[in-house]
Order: C-alpha cells, then sequence, then structure tokens
C-alpha cells in the first residue's frame, strides 16, 4: 500500500515535510474555522434569496416534476411545503454560523437545503447553481464536534482533512468539466469533425448559448467573430478546469486556482450570461481564504508549482543547475 | 492517503489518558483521512453510471458535461408553435420568441431547453409516462397563459454563427405534434 500511496503523492503533488500543510496546525486552526463560519454566513445570504425565490416559483407553477427528495410532498400544498422548506433552510443557516461546532446543526442545514435546492429543480429540467454548495454543506458534516480551541491534535487534523475533503469534491467538479471538453475534443480530431479543440470552438458555444437564450452578453460579437481572441482565452480554461483537483493537494496553487476560477465565472458571465454566483463565493471561501494557502510565494515557485508546466520545465532547471554544480562543464561553454 | 506522515507525528499518550480514547480518536482521523481520496474516486463512479431513470442525471449527482462539446453544426431541441386561440401563426415560430404571448418566454429560462432533452430522450426510450409527465409541465406551465395551444417539439440543425447572423436554421425534424385544449 505504501508504495501506492507514495506514487500517488508524488502524482498530485502533495507536500510533506517541511512544506507540509499540517505543519503548522495550531496556527492555521483559525484559518479553517474562519472557513467553516464564512460558508455558513454566506449560506444565509443564498436561502434568504431562496425564500422569496421559492414564493414566487410556487405561484407561477402550476405543473410539478418532483424529484426524488420531494416524492413526499406531492400529496401536500406543494407550494407551501416549498416555502416552509425555504423558511427551515435559513432559520438552519442563521444557527450554524453560531452552532458551527455542533454537527446536528450542520446536519439540519443541509438537510433542508437539499430539500430547498430540489424544489429549484421540481420544475422539469435540472439547473446546478446550488449542488455544489450542498456537496461542500455535506462535507462540513464530517467535521468534528466542540470548539476548534479545545480540540486535542486527533481532532485538529481531522477539522483539516475536512475542509481539505470540501476544497478537493469543489474542485473535482471543475476537473470533471475539464476533462469531459477534452474527451469530446480529442473524439472530435480522431473523428476528424469540427470539435472542442477548433479554432473557433468557443465562437461556436457563445454564439449557440445567445441563440438559445436571446441574450446579448456584453462581450459575445467580439468573440464570436474573432476567435483568435477566443481560442487562447479557451485553452486556458481548459487547463484550469483540468488540473483544478490536483490545484488543492497544492497549497502555493489556491489563491492562483481561486482568481483564475473566478475569472472564468466573469468571463462566463460577459460571454453567455451565465454567473455561477454560488461558485463564485465557494472560491472565495474555500481557496481564497483556504487555511492551507502559503504566504507570499515566489512567481517562480508558483510556476515550478504548475501542473504538467512545473514537469516540462523541471529538465530546463536541471539542465540549467548543471554546470554550477560541475566545475569542469563551465570551461566547455 | 495523504498527510499520513503528520499522524504518526502525533503527542504520546499523557499518563492516565486511556489508550482506547486514543485509539478510538486516532481511528475517526483515520477514518477522515480516507475522505478525499474517497471523493475523487467514487464521486465521479457515481456521477457516471448510477441509474438515471430517465433523467438526465442521477440527482444530486452531475457529471459537471457543461458545455462539453461544441461543433458547427449544432442541434436544439425547442417548442415551435403553430397556432394559439385558433390563430394560425405566420409560420412555425420558436417558443422564445412568443415573448407577448408566454410570460415564460420573457424568461428565456434555459430549463426548458433541458426539460426539452428529457423529452426526446423519453420518447427515445419510449418512456411514455415520462413523456407524459413532461408533457404536462410543458403544458400547464410554460404554456399556460394560453387556453389553446398547437406545437411541435422538433430538433433544429444549424450553424450556431449563421444563425446568430442571420437566423438560419438548416434543418427542422418534428420529433412530436401536440395540442393543448380546444383548437
Amino acid at each position: 500500500m505504501t508504495p501506492l500511496i507514495r506514487a500517488g503523492r508524488r502524482a498530485l503533488g502533495v507536500q510533506l515535510g517541511a512544506g507540509a500543510p499540517f505543519r503548522r496546525i495550531t496556527e492555521i486552526m483559525p484559518n479553517a474555522e474562519r472557513v467553516v463560519v464564512f460558508y455558513y454566513a454566506v449560506s444565509v445570504l443564498l436561502t434568504a434569496r431562496m425564500i422569496a425565490d421559492m414564493h414566487w416559483l410556487g405561484r407561477k407553477t402550476v405543473e410539478w416534476d418532483l424529484l426524488w427528495p420531494l416524492a413526499w410532498a406531492a400529496r401536500l400544498d406543494i407550494p407551501l411545503v416549498i416555502e416552509v422548506l425555504s423558511v427551515m433552510a435559513f432559520l438552519t443557516s442563521v444557527l450554524a454560523v453560531q452552532f458551527h461546532s455542533r454537527r446536528a446543526v450542520r446536519l439540519a442545514f443541509v438537510a433542508t437545503f437539499f430539500l430547498a435546492m430540489t424544489a429549484v429543480n421540481s420544475v422539469g429540467g435540472i439547473n446546478h447553481p446550488y449542488h455544489a454548495w450542498f456537496w461542500v454543506g455535506l462535507i462540513l458534516v464530517a467535521l468534528p464536534d466542540g470548539r476548534t480551541g479545545a480540540m486535542n491534535r486527533h481532532n485538529r487534523m481531522s477539522y483539516l482533512t475536512v475542509i481539505l475533503s470540501a476544497q478537493a469534491i469543489f474542485m473535482l467538479f471543475y476537473t470533471m468539466a475539464g476533462l469531459y471538453k477534452v474527451y469530446f475534443g480529442v473524439d472530435a480530431i480522431i473523428e476528424g469533425v469540427p470539435g472542442n479543440f477548433s479554432f473557433s470552438a468557443l465562437s461556436w458555444t457563445i454564439a449557440d448559448r445567445s441563440v438559445q437564450t436571446g441574450t446579448t452578453p456584453l462581450l459575445a460579437e467580439l468573440i464570436i467573430f474573432n476567435p483568435a481572441l477566443a481560442w487562447p482565452a479557451f485553452i486556458s480554461v481548459l487547463y484550469v478546469q483540468v488540473f483544478a483537483v490536483v490545484a488543492v493537494f497544492r497549497r502555493r496553487l489556491h489563491i492562483v486556482w481561486g482568481y483564475a476560477l473566478i475569472g472564468f465565472h466573469l468571463g462566463t458571465w460577459l460571454l453567455m450570461e451565465i454567473i455561477f454566483i454560488q461558485h463564485v463565493l465557494l472560491l472565495v471561501v474555500l481557496l481564497l481564504l483556504s487555511p492551507f494557502a502559503a504566504g507570499p510565494v515566489s512567481m517562480r515557485a508558483v510556476v515550478r508549482e504548475l501542473p504538467l508546466v512545473g514537469l516540462l520545465l523541471r529538465p530546463l532547471r536541471s539542465a540549467a543547475s548543471r554546470p554550477l554544480q560541475t566545475g569542469g562543464q563551465l570551461g566547455d561553454t | 492517503m495523504p498527510f499520513a506522515k503528520s499522524a504518526s507525528a502525533m503527542t504520546p499518550t499523557p499518563p492516565g489518558r486511556s489508550q482506547n480514547t486514543v485509539k478510538q480518536r486516532l481511528a475517526s482521523y483515520q477514518a477522515r483521512l480516507v475522505l478525499p481520496l474517497a471523493i475523487v474516486i467514487f464521486y465521479p463512479m457515481i456521477a457516471f453510471l448510477a441509474p438515471t431513470n430517465g433523467r438526465a442525471e442521477f440527482y444530486p449527482f452531475f457529471a459537471w458535461h457543461l458545455f462539453a462539446k461544441t461543433s458547427s453544426h449544432k442541434a436544439d431541441v425547442v417548442l415551435l408553435v403553430h397556432e394559439i386561440e385558433g390563430v394560425r401563426l405566420d409560420g412555425p415560430t420558436l417558443f422564445f420568441e412568443l415573448r407577448d404571448d408566454f410570460a415564460a418566454a420573457r424568461g428565456q429560462n434555459i430549463q426548458l431547453a433541458k426539460l426539452l432533452d428529457d423529452y426526446v430522450f423519453a420518447m427515445a426510450r419510449g418512456d411514455s409516462e415520462t413523456k407524459a409527465s413532461l408533457n404536462e409541465v410543458i403544458e400547464n406551465t410554460y404554456l399556460r397563459d394560453r387556453a389553446n395551444v398547437r406545437y411541435d417539439v422538433a430538433i433544429i440543425y444549424y450553424h450556431p454563427i449563421e444563425r446568430y447572423t442571420d437566423g438560419t436554421i438548416t434543418d427542422i425534424r418534428t420529433v412530436a405534434s401536440n395540442q393543448k385544449g380546444m383548437l
């Protein structure tokens, strides 16, 4: 098992020893707790908005296509049920801000939030604004109970592992999205048809979204008719998405990936009028405020950590350092 | 397991503390250590492989295949309206263009497109129950503002930039012709 674990660590670039995230456990615990408090504080905002959304959804929806978690509501007054659920999600989120150290409260929040978000998706077709929020909430249920200040070392390490898991599942979603694009792009190349890696791929996507929804995003036309601008941006997005889950295990990349993905979401708004505001907030909470994030790091250190790029640069670095180590070679130049 | 080395650096058991409690805490920590690994392995497996029962996904798991595939030849499932309250339109008209007739058309809600995808998948599977259920959602939610409507569920084919520029649709294939109310 150990060689397998070592190989996994090497593949992900997990930093142990001097750079290990758990080296300064006591020091980073307040930051870890801050992540949890912020998560529930922002949940208050989201669930407060949900109350109004559910009210209007209940009024305008005549026919429901209830998903399995809400199947029990079919025999009841559905608009009333979903309004009650949204209020419960709001109240539990408020309680969770103060009592985030109690598992029962965290569980109550994620259960009510899950039912409330299911209502939003029970009108035919599933949208995904709340999925990531739910999964992170579910992971946080696994936090050890009790005040962080009074926790023993085992529990503090458990606490940090759960935070890391929340980061991992959230970044996994981006990785999955990126891998799908790569898969279909490669498939199109093999088939010899236009696809994701075509020069105009992003232009087609933006034009298609625009005609589907009748929207006119601010920068859509610029990109639709200037694919040369779009292609580098699309390839960069693919890179950031595909390696998002790897970045979780390289703490020097947390902040960089946080900003890169927030930039991506800003881009989807400017080009497609899609903004995953919940994802932006999660990026702020989990990555920009990451308790594991390294302090000030040099650009060179960040570049070395970049997945694939760092690996490709390694031979160059070795080559550059070799003449200095072996004085004999200096004379050859 | 990541960070396993840190676990071995645990503080020694203070005198008087039950060895059992320490073991339990260690077990509890080790159980959590598996969590990130389990997530990375099992979430995608469930999202990709779990039965969806006629839906696009096994809720609340999702494979995140958002805008995963693009091409110069696109297809989209749409509602094409022919007649409203006994008045025949100039030609088959896309639902989202009928903003004066339907409040839902003004919202440009992409959920309708996803619903229509599920509708076509249900037809392809011969799942008449799901199809009927989705049909009720279409007629009673999206078309609720008019009592009598004749419409098609159709697949349209187009080049995205040509359609964006001048509205060109290269082909239309009707998959279902429906009628709400009496015309």
